[in-house]
């Protein structure tokens, strides 16, 4: 042990922990002095005290994520090397392949890996492909480099000696080309992690990524930077295993290096131990938590009355797992699609929504929005709405108090901000113009996915759009004085819309109605369980989400009870909802004039949907 | 034994050999002088099969070596020890492009390690080991190469003087006890009398064969030998025809 601590070297990686804990206790002490809010930059200690907190979770989405970057890094690497051997065997290939293999690069990934989701589906794939697009170039690059750096005279030499090309391959091209190979490895494993988190940000059931996308919707900045710790110690240690790696298969390396100069490698062999160690207990500390799994109702549990077929059915969430999810959640939990004879499988989508899974056939279900709908069907994907999550829109416009905006016309003179959508546009200026104010006096600013509570206390704009449901919950929580506009007040003014709804593809409904029929009743049950049972539709939520914060569920859970259908069985959607929504959007410009309205909605499949408002059939060819 | 017959070559206009001739018999130390550039090493690559001339003949031991490699142990200015490999495994490269088992190569090459100053670094890698070091695991490594036919091109021109002098005596004990037939490639006048039966000196570039020089010092020479009249007689001869053959 002695010997092991002297060959770290601890003089050699005292200095830079040295400094790492020197801005660590700047950080903390820059924190507190300054009293920045902890949902800007929260201190290191918070962050610590978050670790602990989500130690038990981690360990299940650190295993996935780094299953992901290993199986793509390889992945990547045998592509590279196979790649370099052709582009350096065969000339003309080089010219073929390196445009191209330089063009590949320029792709930025987050804009690739939604698209790879659609290609791929929302398993392991599309994150493997991610990293090992990522691996395959400098790996490549630098493999060509060292099998065309081989020593012209050595080859003679042995050719000399009567060897043949397997002979000069195994002997000089092969152990040359390794150090080249691993330097471009390295390069690969240092940003493979990164590329992982990349691919399960646009759809994931597990990984680091998730945790991340969960920890910034529940508002736990403490958490995303715990997960971003987590991301860089596995980049680190990845990138020292690699390096280790490299030692073994090119032991000649060091002696060459260490005549020219000594290198510093311990610090690395450090910090691997200390991620390895921390790994280790972070697993025995929960056994078996494969948090991040939320789907998959055991389907060995024997569905009844289906003739024990058991049917794969994939939903696709609108965001991040929320509360007005939780019916889904609490079927899943309670058994209710087992016993329908379905394996239900929940998934996390990306940036861009669950619709084009729909489309593509990757997903059976999405939650989605009454506004997302008609477009999609316009791009000749046949979505069709199959019941209203929350009976009526639980918008709000929101503003600190000292603002005093009290009514829609007190916004005129003021900035709003948001995403920059046609649809936000048109309705923050009907409410501005139907109370009699100036909507040309509202200031639009485009901001993007900035903390809306940051926003505002920051003075970025004046006011902002939320859901009562969530983040007005957490508004409460957090006790910040605000003003607030309800949509549901302004009925008079702008329609109402379905926002979430649930939504199938007409190919499903063609193709299974009876399928439909029991997912949907299924689903019924868990919302009409969770208007009676908030707390029981919070734990399910938890018990598959487990990154959300506690309090906000529950808050929610208890919010949306009287939400999700305060006049009637759940789900119901009214034809009056749908056509008014949809003139306003025709009148604003922003849909086409020519939409089948009726073809995109159905009761049809809702247990209380028989005979209930505008039952018009999609199933005779809508 | 080594036959050159008519050797002519050229590297796209630039001729390098010009119909070179001469036969070295079995077991002779044969010297090659001449200038910078004149294609010495062009000709030793040839009769390591590497080169193929443009015409005449090369052979060795009565077999045709054009474009035949592997019937002489072809020795490089440079060392070209493979980096990755450690002193036994450099030694026994050529034993094993042969076919000979792993096993065998390695005794033999553990028997020679003292002989060739390199005992007690049989796992060192090459960076580890001293110039003269590289240079006599280079030696070593074509000797085991196990043929009858040495074919050596500079190998002591990196080393400095004392080191190079070291290596002539060394050289001259190793193939007394296991005697080959050498061609030496080497611009230095004294290392080709010291070591050589007979030199050939060669023109300038395209080469021919201006003079060869039977060298009677009997062996083993030591420094001693340079000095003598029979040597600096010698010497003078081949330094009178390398001015003659240059153009």
């Amino acid at each position: 042990m002695s010997a092991l601590l002297r060959r770290l070297r601890v003089g050699h990686w005292l200095p830079p922990a040295l400094l790492i804990a020197v801005l660590l206790l700047a950080w903390e002490l820059g924190v507190r002095i300054f009293e920045t809010p902890a949902y800007i930059l929260p201190p290191p200690s918070q962050i610590v005290t978050a670790f602990g907190e989500v130690r038990g979770l981690l360990a299940g989405h650190t295993v996935t994520t780094l299953t992901e970057a290993l199986v793509g890094i390889v992945a990547g690497a045998v592509a590279g090397v196979a790649l370099a051997v052709a582009v350096w065997a065969v000339p003309m290939f080089r010219r073929l392949a390196y445009p191209l293999l330089v063009a590949s690069q320029t792709v930025p990934m987050i804009v690739l890996a939604p698209l790879l989701v659609l290609w791929f589906g929302f398993g392991l794939t599309p994150k493997v492909v991610v990293v090992a697009l990522i691996a395959v170039f400098p790996v490549a690059i630098s493999t060509v480099q060292g099998l065309a750096s081989a020593d012209r005279e050595q080859i003679d030499l042995l050719r000399s000696m009567g060897a043949d090309r397997r002979d000069i391959l195994r002997l000089v091209l092969v152990p040359g080309a390794t150090p080249a190979f691993f330097a471009g490895l390295r390069i690969a494993s240092a940003y493979a992690i990164a590329g992982a988190v990349i691919g399960e940000w646009v759809g994931a059931s597990s990984g680091l990524g998730l945790f991340l996308t969960r920890s910034q919707t529940s508002f736990r900045v403490d958490r995303v930077f715990v997960g971003v710790a987590v991301i860089t110690a596995l980049s680190v240690a990845l990138f020292g295993i690699v390096d280790l790696l490299s030692r073994v298969a090119a032991p000649w390396q060091r002696v060459e290096r260490d005549q020219r100069t000594r290198m510093n490698r311990k610090a690395i062999v450090a910090a691997v131990l200390t991620v390895l160690l921390a790994a280790c207990g972070g697993q025995s500390a929960e056994p078996g938590s494969s948090s991040g799994d939320q789907g998959s109702a055991a389907p060995s549990a024997a569905p009844e009355g289906t003739g024990g077929e058991v049917r794969e059915v994939t939903v696709m969430l609108d965001w991040t797992p929320n509360t007005n999810h939780s019916g889904l959640y609490l079927a899943l939990d309670d058994g209710w699609y087992a016993d329908a004879g379905l394996d239900v499988r929940i998934i996390q989508p990306g940036e861009q929504g669950g619709l084009p899974a729909l489309a593509s056939g990757d997903a059976d279900f999405a939650v989605s929005v009454q506004e997302a709908v008609t477009p999609v069907r316009a791009q000749g994907a046949p979505v069709v709405s199959v019941a209203a999550i929350i009976a009526s829109n639980t918008s709000s416009l929101i503003a600190l108090a000292s603002e005093g905006i009290g009514r829609p016309a007190d916004l005129a003179g003021h900035r709003y901000g948001g995403f920059g959508g046609e649809l936000e546009t048109e309705l923050v200026r009907t409410l501005v113009e139907c109370d009699g104010g100036d909507p040309d006096a509202v200031e639009f600013v485009e901001v993007g996915n900035v903390d809306y509570r940051a926003g505002l206390e920051r003075d970025f704009y004046d006011f902002v759009w939320i859901f009562d449901g969530w983040d007005g919950i957490r508004l409460e929580q957090v006790g910040l004085d605000i003003t607030s506009i309800r949509f549901a007040d302004h009925f008079d003014c702008i329609p109402n819309w379905y926002t979430p709804l649930l939504a199938t593809s007409q190919q499903l409904i063609d193709g299974d109605p009876q399928l439909v029929s029991d997912f949907m009743a299924a689903t019924a049950r868990g919302y009409e369980r969770a208007i009676e049972a908030p707390d029981e539709a919070a734990d399910a939520l938890l018990a598959a989400a487990p990154e959300l914060d506690e309090e906000l569920v529950r808050e929610s859970a208890r919010y949306l009870a009287d939400e999700y259908a305060p006049e009637g069985p759940w789900g119901v959607q009214e034809a009056a909802v749908w056509d008014e929504f949809t003139a306003f959007l025709q009148e604003a410009g922003i849909a086409a004039d020519d939409i089948d309205v009726d073809a995109a909605w159905t009761n049809e499949f809702l247990p209380a949907g028989d005979g209930a408002a505008g039952s018009e059939h999609p199933t005779d060819g809508g | 034994m080594i036959s050159v017959d008519g050797v002519v070559h050229a590297f796209g206009d630039v001729e390098v050999l010009d119909g070179l001739s001469f036969d070295i018999p079995a077991g002779c130390f044969a010297g090659l002088v001449g200038p910078s550039g004149c294609g010495k090493s062009t000709l030793l690559k040839v009769l390591a099969g590497l080169v193929v001339p443009d015409a005449g003949q090369a052979m060795i031991d009565g077999h045709s070596v054009v474009g035949r490699p592997g019937r002489a142990a072809y020795m490089a200015q440079r060392d070209l020890l493979l980096p990755w490999r450690r002193t036994l495994g450099n030694a026994t490269v050529g034993a094993e492009v042969a076919g000979v088992p792993q096993a065998v190569a390695r005794g033999r090459a553990r028997e020679l390690l003292d002989r060739f100053g390199l005992a007690g670094f049989e796992d060192a890698w090459p960076a580890e080991l001293s110039g003269g070091m590289r240079q006599r695991l280079a030696l070593l490594r074509t000797v085991l190469c196990g043929r009858a036919v040495l074919l050596l091109d500079e190998p002591f021109g990196a080393l400095d003087a004392i080191t190079r002098r070291d290596m002539h005596d060394w050289l001259q004990q190793v193939l007394a006890d296991d005697p080959h037939t050498v061609l030496l490639v080497t611009h230095d006048v004294d290392e080709a009398l010291v070591l050589s039966d007979v030199v050939f000196v060669l023109s300038d570039r395209p080469a021919r064969v201006v003079e060869r020089l039977s060298v009677d010092l009997p062996r083993p020479r030591t420094s001693e030998s340079l000095v003598g009249g029979t040597f600096v007689t010698a010497k003078a001869t081949l330094l009178e025809a390398l001015e003659k053959g240059r153009a």
